[in-house]
């Protein structure tokens, strides 16, 4: 990496301007192990190593390590429009917390008795109630009018 | 269908039957299911009394008001 290499980089890892004469482009330079002006790879690295271990930066390590796109698990993190930019594998909706919590009665008589409490928990389970889909028991009971054929087993 | 003595699951299930009525089902074709269903369903839930029950349901909603209001 040329003195140009690591301004790009320092720019790249912190978001802040980096001109030829900056400081950091120094404190880097000085993993040159060869004195030619030029990080080898082992020198990039070893200037990483000292950085988290013996200079005990490692909160800055990993800020400057997620601007370059880096999860914290020092995974790429997927970026917008790929195919696995998402949280997780959710092949259909029945995978999805909302459809399974709107299959739990026990769980909606909680929440009706969580709406009887004062205004904040009120108004939580009434935001809790907005995310869920319709409770199947109410869904259907309505759908049929209390009329439900004796062959269908809902 | 409805159950006074829980305000918060009434409203609930009140919800559910707005969601119904208001559907505009017109914008389904003619010979789709869901278009029949719910066309049938509207029907079914004049026939059974569904709407004198929500002015039943209204009346008690106005006295416990009222009532509210005498304390």
């Amino acid at each position: 990496m040329s003195n140009v290499q690591i301004a790009n980089f320092v720019k790249g890892s912190t978001g802040e301007t980096c001109d030829l004469t900056d400081s950091r482009i120094f404190i880097i330079l000085e993993f040159d192990s060869n004195k030619d002006g030029k990080l080898t790879l082992t020198d990039f690295l070893e200037f990483y190593r000292n950085s988290c271990i013996d200079k005990g930066i490692l909160s800055t390590v990993r800020n400057n390590l997620r601007n370059h796109g880096f999860r914290q698990d020092l995974q790429m993190a997927p970026k917008p429009g790929q195919d696995d930019n998402i949280l997780q594998l959710r092949p259909t909706i029945h995978d999805m917390p909302r459809f399974k919590l709107q299959q739990n009665q026990m769980f909606f008589n909680m929440l009706f008795q969580l709406l009887a409490y004062q205004s904040e928990v009120s108004k939580e389970a009434q935001r809790m109630f907005k995310m869920l889909n319709t409770n199947l028991e109410k869904f259907w009971t309505l759908l049929w009018l209390d009329q439900v054929p004796q062959t269908l087993n809902i | 269908m409805f159950k006074p003595d829980n305000v918060h699951e009434t409203s609930y299930v009140l919800e559910i039957l707005e969601s119904f009525l208001v559907n505009d089902y017109l914008m389904l074709d003619a010979n789709t299911d869901e278009r029949k269903l719910r066309e049938m369903w509207v029907a079914n839930f004049i026939r059974l009394g569904g709407f004198v029950e929500l002015v039943k349901l209204c009346d008690n909603a106005i006295n416990i008001a009222e009532d509210a209001t005498q304390l």
